[in-house]
Formats: C-alpha cells, sequence, structure tokens
C-alpha cells in the first residue's frame, strides 16, 4: 500500500510536474465505518474544478491549481456524499475519509413477526405476487396458497374461509385498499368450500399477518388479510379465459397518461367439471354464476396522488342434496341464490415528502336466498365504510400515522315468517409511532380505540412491534398487542348483546433472509378471553343451530405453537420450493362447547411442501404441492370426554403443469391440474346420528379431480409494429 | 487483483482523469471517456470510465451529453456487477443523471432510449418479479423513440437484446432476437457518428450480439 501510494504519487508527480509549478496535493484514503478501503469513489473541488477517483485500495491524489477555499465532495456507490469545506494552502494536505452508509440505502430492519409479505416493490421478500398465482392446489384463489404458509389450517374441502392458529373463519378478515371486504366468499352450500371472489392478478401487494397485526384494524380476533391493488397500468391488454368452470374476459385501457380503466367479466358454470369429476354430493343445480367489474385509476399532480375505483357486482347460484346437519344420516335440499354488489375506493396524496394522506371508502350489500328443506330463508347484509388517515415522517428515525374509520353495518335475516335484524356502527381511532433510534433497532407501538354503538361499549386496544436485526441477514422480532371482536351476527341478529370478545396475542418470530433462501421461525401465545358461551343448550355439532339458550362472555382459551418457514429457489436452478410446518396447542370454551376442547377445525400438526420447477427447453413449468394435516377432532357422543375423537389424518397431492407459449402478439398459458391426485379418500371427521347407534363420515365433496383451461393475453402495440 | 501492473495502470488513470478534466471542451472530454466504458472489459476499468464521466458532468452540470454518458456508464456497469442490491444502487445514481438529461431534453428519441434501456436493466436484476413493470416502461419509450425517428438503430439493438434474454414461451429467443439485431445492423452503417454529443453506441455491442445468436 504504502509503495503503491509513493508510486503513485511519483507518476502523477512526474505526469503534472510539467504542466505547472505552483500547485499543491491533497491526497489521502478513502475508507468506510469499518475500516474497509473504498475503491473507485470519485472526488471533486468545486472551486478548483478538479477531480480524481480512488484506487482499489482506496487512495486518491489530486494536484490543485487555486488556493484557498474549496469545498471537497466525494461520492461513491452505496454512500452518502461526503462534502467539507476545505482550505487549500500551498502544502500538500493529507485528507483521510470516512464514508458513510445512507440509511436508506441500508438493509432495514423490517418488523416480521406475524407478517408474511409477498410485493415485488421490495427486491428481498418472502414471497412475490406471482408465486400465490402458481401454488398448486390452490386453484388460482389467493385464499387457495395462503393456506400453504405458516399458521394456517389446511382446509379439508369442507369449510370457507381462513382459520388461523386456532382461530375460526368468523375471526379472520380480508382487506382490500385499507377497507374491510365484507363477504370475501362466495356463497355455497355448507360442506363444499368457496374460493374468494377477488381475482388475484389484480393485487400487486399481499401482506397476510397470522396475528399481532397494526393498530390501523381491528374486528378480527386472528388474523388479517390485506391486499392491495394494482396502479395504473404501463399498456393496454385484452386477456381471455376458459376453463372447465367457466369463460372471462378482462383488459386494461389506458384514456391517457394519468388515467386507465380495467374491466372484467366472467360467467361460472361448473357443469364441465362436475361431468368429468364423480362428486361425493349430489348438485341437483350446479353452480352457476357471474361477475362484473370495472376499475378507474388516475394519477394525480405528477405522481403525488393516486386515485383508485373499484366497482364489481355478481351473482351464483346452487343447489345440493347435503347431510341433514340436524338429522345425520338423512339428506336436506339445500339451495342458495347469491347477489353481491361491491364499491371500494382509495385516494392516497403525498402532501410533500413528509406528510401522506390517506382516505378510503367502501360499500357492500350481499343478498342470500336460501331454500333449506322446505323453510325459506333470505339473508342481507349491508357495510360501509369510510377511512381517513395521516401520516408524518418527523425525520427519518420517527414517523406517526394517526387515522379513524367509522362503519355502518346491517343485518337481516328472514326465516319463514321470523324475522331479525340488527344495525351497527362502529366508530375507530388509531395512532401508531414508528421509531428507529438506529437501523438496527425499530419500535411500532400504536394504540386503537372503537366504539360500538350497538353494544354502547368501547375498547382501547393497545399493539407493540418490535425488531432488532441481528446481523447482516438475520432478525428477531416480536408483535403482540390486544384485539376485539364483537360477537358473531347470527347472534346479534337474534338480539343478543353480548361484551365484546377478547384475545392478547404474542409472538416472536427469527428470521433469515439471504438472496433466495428464506428461513423463518416464529412461536407464540395467544390468550382468549370473553369468548361466547350460550348457556343452558345441549351440545350439537350442528352450526345451523338457533337455538342459543342464555348467552354470556364466560368462555375463554389459549392457543400457543410453533411456525416454521422454508424457501429456496438458490440450491437448484429452476427449482423454488418452500416447506412450512406449524404445530398447534389450542383449546377454547366456547359457543355450546361443553368444556375446553379443541375445536373440530383444528389440525395439531399441519405440513405444506410446494415446489415449482420450470423446464425452459419444453416451456412448461409444473408445479406440487403435498399437504398434511393430522387428523382434526369430532364430536362423539358415546365417548366420555368432549371433542377428543380424532379423525384419520389428511393428505393431499395436488400437481400442476403450464405450458408457455408466444404467437406472435398473444402470450398463452395451456395450465393441466390435477387435485388429489392419489386418490386418498380423505375423511375429516364423523356425525352421529341422534341415538348415537350410527356414524356418518364428513368427507370432501371431491377426491381426485382433473382441471383443465387456458388463458390467452392480447397486448396491444403502435400500428406499425417494431 | 495483486498484480502490480493493474496498480500503475489506475495510477495512470488517475492522472488521465486529472487531464481529462482540463481538458478545453466537453467533446474532448467525453470521447477517451467514453470510448473506456465501451471497450472495458473489467469492472475497475469500467468504474475508472464512469469516474471520469461523473467528474466531466462535475465540471458540465448543465450539459445532455454528460447527463447521458453519466447515467449510460452506470447502466453499464449494472450489467456486468453481480450483487443485485449494488446494481439497483447504479441504476439509482443513473436515474439521477437521467433525469437531468430528460430535464434539458425531454422529447428527444436518445432520452427516450436511455429511459428504455435503464428499463432494461431494472429489469434483468430480478427479471422473475420486475417483467412486467419494466418490460411494459421498456416497450413503452422505445415505442415513443421509434414515433419520433424510425431509422434509430439503438430501438431494434436493445428491443433484440432483451429478446435474446427472454424466453423463448414469453416470445423471446434467438430467432426473434436476430431479426432485431440484424435490422439494427443496417442502421447502424448508416447512421450519423460525426460527433460524441449525439449519441451513437451500440454497434460494436450488436455485433457481439448477432455472434452470440449465431452460436
Amino acid at each position: 500500500m504504502t509503495r503503491t501510494l509513493q508510486i503513485s504519487t511519483l507518476f502523477i508527480g512526474l505526469f503534472l510536474s510539467v504542466t505547472s509549478f505552483s500547485q499543491t496535493t491533497i491526497k489521502g484514503v478513502i475508507k468506510d465505518k469499518k475500516g474497509v478501503e473504498v475503491p473507485y469513489a470519485t472526488i471533486f473541488l468545486s472551486v478548483n474544478k478538479e477531480g480524481g477517483m480512488t484506487d482499489e485500495e482506496g487512495v486518491y491524489s489530486i494536484t490543485l491549481k487555486i488556493t484557498g477555499k474549496d469545498t471537497i465532495r466525494v461520492s461513491s456507490i452505496g454512500f452518502d456524499d461526503f462534502i467539507l469545506p476545505v482550505d487549500i494552502e500551498n502544502k500538500e494536505i493529507v485528507l483521510n475519509i470516512t464514508m458513510k452508509e445512507p440509511v436508506e440505502y441500508l438493509d432495514e430492519v423490517v418488523i416480521s413477526a406475524g407478517t408474511i409479505e409477498a410485493n415485488n416493490e421490495r427486491s428481498v421478500a418472502v414471497l412475490k405476487p406471482l408465486d400465490i398465482v402458481t401454488v398448486a392446489g390452490g386453484q388460482g384463489d389467493i385464499i387457495g396458497a395462503i393456506q400453504t404458509l405458516p399458521g394456517v389450517q389446511r382446509n379439508g374441502g369442507d369449510q370457507t374461509g381462513l382459520m388461523v392458529r386456532g382461530g375460526d373463519v368468523n375471526e379472520s378478515t380480508m382487506i382490500i385498499d385499507g377497507t374491510i371486504a365484507q363477504n370475501a366468499f362466495q356463497s355455497g352450500a355448507p360442506g363444499v368450500s368457496q374460493r374468494s371472489r377477488f381475482n388475484p392478478f389484480q393485487f400487486k401487494g399481499t401482506s397476510f399477518s397470522s396475528g399481532g397485526y397494526t393498530a390501523r384494524y381491528g374486528q378480527a380476533l386472528s388474523a388479517i388479510l390485506d391486499l392491495q391493488t394494482n396502479d395504473l397500468p404501463e399498456k393496454d391488454n385484452v386477456n381471455f379465459g376458459a376453463n372447465m368452470a367457466g369463460i372471462s374476459l378482462s383488459g386494461s385501457k389506458l384514456l391517457d397518461k394519468k388515467n386507465a380503466i380495467e374491466y372484467s367479466g366472467s360467467y361460472q358454470n361448473l357443469q364441465p367439471f362436475y361431468g368429468i369429476t364423480p362428486t361425493n354430493i349430489k348438485f341437483y343445480k350446479v353452480p352457476q354464476g357471474g361477475t362484473f367489474s370495472t376499475r378507474w385509476i388516475s394519477k394525480l399532480d405528477d405522481n403525488k396522488g393516486l386515485f383508485k375505483m373499484n366497482f364489481s357486482r355478481s351473482f351464483n347460484k346452487t343447489g345440493v342434496e347435503i347431510n341433514n346437519p340436524a338429522y345425520p344420516g338423512s339428506t336436506i335440499n339445500f339451495n342458495v341464490q347469491n347477489e353481491n354488489t361491491y364499491i371500494n375506493s382509495s385516494f392516497k396524496y403525498w402532501a410533500s415528502d413528509k406528510l401522506k394522506y390517506f382516505t378510503a371508502f367502501s360499500y357492500s350489500n350481499n343478498t342470500d336466498n336460501l331454500g333449506f328443506g322446505t323453510a325459506s330463508i333470505v339473508r342481507n347484509d349491508s357495510r360501509a365504510q369510510g377511512r381517513a388517515e395521516l401520516w408524518y415522517e418527523f425525520n427519518n428515525k420517527f414517523n406517526v400515522l394517526a387515522g379513524s374509520e367509522i362503519q355502518r353495518i346491517s343485518y337481516l335475516e328472514k326465516f319463514n315468517a321470523i324475522v331479525g335484524a340488527f344495525d351497527e356502527t362502529m366508530s375507530a381511532g388509531y395512532l401508531e409511532g414508528e421509531y428507529k433510534p438506529f437501523r438496527k433497532l425499530a419500535f411500532k407501538p400504536g394504540v386503537r380505540g372503537e366504539y360500538s354503538q350497538l353494544l354502547a361499549k368501547g375498547n382501547i386496544a393497545p399493539r407493540l412491534a418490535m425488531a432488532y436485526k441481528t446481523g447482516a441477514f438475520s432478525q428477531i422480532s416480536f408483535a403482540g398487542g390486544a384485539f376485539y371482536q364483537t360477537a358473531s351476527p347470527n347472534y346479534l341478529i337474534q338480539g343478543y348483546r353480548p361484551d365484546f370478545q377478547n384475545s392478547n396475542h404474542y409472538m416472536l418470530n427469527y428470521q433469515i433472509m439471504k438472496k433466495n433462501r428464506v428461513f423463518r421461525l416464529e412461536g407464540y401465545y395467544k390468550s382468549y378471553q370473553q369468548l361466547i358461551r350460550e348457556k343452558g343448550v345441549n351440545y350439537t355439532p350442528n352450526q345451523f343451530r338457533f337455538n342459543f339458550g342464555e348467552l354470556d362472555n364466560s368462555g375463554s382459551g389459549y392457543a400457543q405453537g410453533i411456525d416454521f418457514f422454508w424457501r429456496d429457489k438458490e440450491t437448484v436452478k429452476g427449482l423454488d420450493y418452500w416447506i412450512s410446518y406449524s404445530y398447534i396447542d389450542t383449546k377454547r370454551l366456547y359457543q355450546n362447547y361443553i368444556s375446553k376442547a379443541t375445536p373440530d377445525y383444528v389440525s395439531n400438526h399441519n405440513l405444506n411442501i410446494v415446489a415449482k420447477y420450470l423446464v425452459e427447453k419444453i416451456q412448461t413449468n409444473f408445479s406440487a404441492t403435498y399437504s398434511f394435516s393430522s387428523g382434526r377432532p369430532y364430536y362423539n357422543p358415546n365417548s366420555p370426554t368432549f371433542l377428543t375423537d380424532h379423525a384419520p389424518a389428511f393428505q393431499n397431492l395436488a400437481l400442476t403443469a403450464s405450458y408457455l407459449r408466444t404467437f406472435k402478439k398473444i402470450f398463452a398459458v395451456f395450465y393441466l391440474s390435477f387435485d388429489n391426485i392419489l386418490n386418498t379418500k380423505n375423511v375429516l371427521g364423523y356425525r352421529y346420528s341422534e341415538d348415537g347407534t350410527q356414524r356418518y363420515p364428513i368427507i370432501p365433496p371431491l377426491y381426485r379431480s382433473i382441471f383443465i383451461g387456458m388463458n390467452l393475453s392480447f397486448s396491444q402495440f403502435s400500428q406499425d409494429e417494431l | 487483483m495483486r498484480p502490480f501492473f493493474i496498480k500503475i495502470t489506475l495510477t495512470v488513470a488517475i492522472a488521465l482523469s486529472i487531464t481529462v478534466v482540463n481538458a478545453q471542451t466537453l467533446e474532448e472530454s467525453l470521447v477517451p471517456a467514453f470510448q473506456q466504458i465501451d471497450t472495458s472489459k473489467t469492472m475497475g476499468g469500467m468504474m475508472s470510465a464512469a469516474a471520469k464521466l461523473d467528474l466531466i458532468t462535475n465540471k458540465f452540470p448543465n450539459e445532455y451529453a454528460s447527463n447521458y454518458y453519466s447515467a449510460y456508464a452506470k447502466a453499464m456497469i449494472s450489467y456486468v456487477e453481480k450483487d443485485a442490491k449494488r446494481r439497483d444502487l447504479f441504476l439509482d445514481m443513473a436515474d439521477k443523471f437521467f433525469l437531468k438529461a430528460q430535464q434539458i431534453k425531454p422529447n428527444d428519441q436518445e432520452t427516450y432510449i436511455l429511459a428504455a434501456l435503464l428499463a432494461n436493466a431494472r429489469l434483468s436484476v430480478d427479471g422473475g418479479s420486475r417483467w412486467k413493470k419494466f418490460g411494459e416502461i421498456f416497450d413503452k419509450n422505445l415505442n415513443a423513440a421509434k414515433e419520433i425517428n424510425p431509422n434509430n438503430p439503438r430501438i431494434y439493438h436493445l428491443k433484440g437484446v432483451a429478446l435474446f434474454f427472454t424466453p423463448k414461451m414469453f416470445g423471446g429467443g434467438v430467432k426473434n432476437a436476430s431479426e432485431q439485431l440484424e435490422k439494427a445492423s443496417l442502421l447502424f452503417s448508416s447512421q450519423d457518428s460525426s460527433s460524441i454529443l449525439i449519441p451513437h453506441w451500440g454497434e460494436k455491442r450488436n455485433a457481439e450480439f448477432m455472434a452470440k445468436c449465431d452460436e
């Protein structure tokens, strides 16, 4: 090093001595904070208009002609510019410089406890949006893919919704662009799992929180699935899809540089699908339906503002012979006709770099006309929600989010001549700060207050998340808080007004994320208080029971467990796989339970292995998902203990092959998928006849199934093509 | 990087960079620095060329060409750099120079082409998840350049290179790439390369990719 320096000086000396005599030199070594030399940094003196660059050893030396005051500026990739006023005298100046890494370029700590994000905006993410739609067995539905993540109970085919860490389907909420998506799932027959209503391609980001979530949201004891829709598209396109369950047409059209509309329409009819695949239940009216949706996206004021509005309307109907939930062993006709309208709008505006406004509004209206044997039931619910919030950054270490929301929810149910109804106005305010005293440590305390007009009660829910970076690629984080949720509408509609239910979450997460590998381990404990109990009635597993007896909030419970996640895209070229495993121990005393027990929708062990492999030579992507869930508990009236009998374990292997091809300007995907390719005869539980002498297995609506479809995407180009 | 002569080369480069900045006109300064970025095969050579270009831009901060080449050099380095995060950092720097160049000549064919080059560089950092966003920005800018001058060879050169790296199933592949590269090749031979101030890069790189297509 010294030798280089000598030689450098010598060379420069030799070279420059020819051009000028009265001159001086500024020289030194540039290093980073750890003392490592910074090569190829550029140095520039603004008065002298002279410059140079460091060599591989971080050494620089610049000859100057003008003496007096000057300013030195050093720039290098990955560092903040170093600027210093210097006095140039007629003697050599030695200036050794330490460069600082800018805060925004560093791998900042990101709070990861409880949350798995899929977005394209961060270069390193656990999942990307496209990963979600290509999970085999997920049927292109976001929920199908979310079920392969740790902490989520695998749906055996008989349930609808998300069951997270011991919580039932009512304890998770889906949010789109900041407001709740009421009735996120299609209406269908009991015992037949339903898809979510939303096209996965309309989302640019998915953030799944299996607990300990932000103070922005409430009214979910377990989990939040927070989705963000796409921004302004860059160009026009048209997509056409056809498969064994229907056809669809969608597209986007740019109106000008700042405005675009998107549209989509689809018609579903499961006749071709159920025509080929033998079903375990009898559909006397095959599911069919249609959806129309449109979106308007608009940019304002040089990208400072973004407005999005979504409107969708859908209907579907189906008729099934189901096992009579009141009298196992006999069947009953069940038919449903659903109509759903959903409007969602959001507006984000950056008033400055440090100040952001966000407002959102949504409205939904949902009607189910149900036929249950000879009885007819009409259920209608509507929800209007508004949110306004303000985010302000005091400095790069501290920012605050303050907001409020209000929701108006109405339910109406007509059962033959009996009418039940309620209206609720729920208002909430929240405040959340984020403090990063230094780049390795982050705190996110928050508090949320809610008031229910229906219950004439409020709650205050503190939240806290924090994270500490333990190494260049690893971090440890914590999330926790109190979460409240009003009792299920089934109770409220009958005029019961129990207090809020409550759950406290504590979760601790360790994560290593390096290049294309992710390792996560998370342990959690959740306690449940004030759960609803039906008193003075006998236990029945019938989810359509309507005699609830006396209600109170004396229920309680807990859930604890460990979630493991490993993803690797690095080891084998072209192969991307992830393994998720969850162990849960949970018991609760709620609803009509006789004693504290593990609920009948919980498997103690859940394992998912998802693999994708692209064979470029044959332009085909193969994807496989293997799922294992230990047996769910079921109610055996002959057993001396409550809910302690277990069904056999559930297993499923799904395979999808997609052939990708471009014909001129058309990009085509043809797919073939098998669900339960091994034709495993899964039994999800048992139901007993009233006298307890006969038992009937609960089985999924389908065993092995095959599904074929295609998608064509047309891009519009300028008239005379490249 | 022990060899002694590398250090000497670099030392000479430092000395040269000083003379470069001392040179009288923008044009005279740009020619050797541009030649170096266009011919260097090593990170060190490209970095020193980029540093020279930055020094020139420091001296001529309001000139289109200086900002243009500073951005261009960063994009070229980003293709050579291995670390994904550093590639983005180079492109962040390139964006700063690009925005300045865009301010000076907002509706220029070469500005659109530079925007397309930067979009392609971003895309190639993480093709799997960036193809949609940056692929669209790339196409949009090349189309805008084409509306101004359909005979600019860099439109077809960039399109060809992008297709070369796009899997066949997504409309890329060698056959589609070479069509574009050949079209570019014809246009390169008749382009105006009289002054460094009018960008005319790409002919050599185009020929390299044509050779790769023939392999």
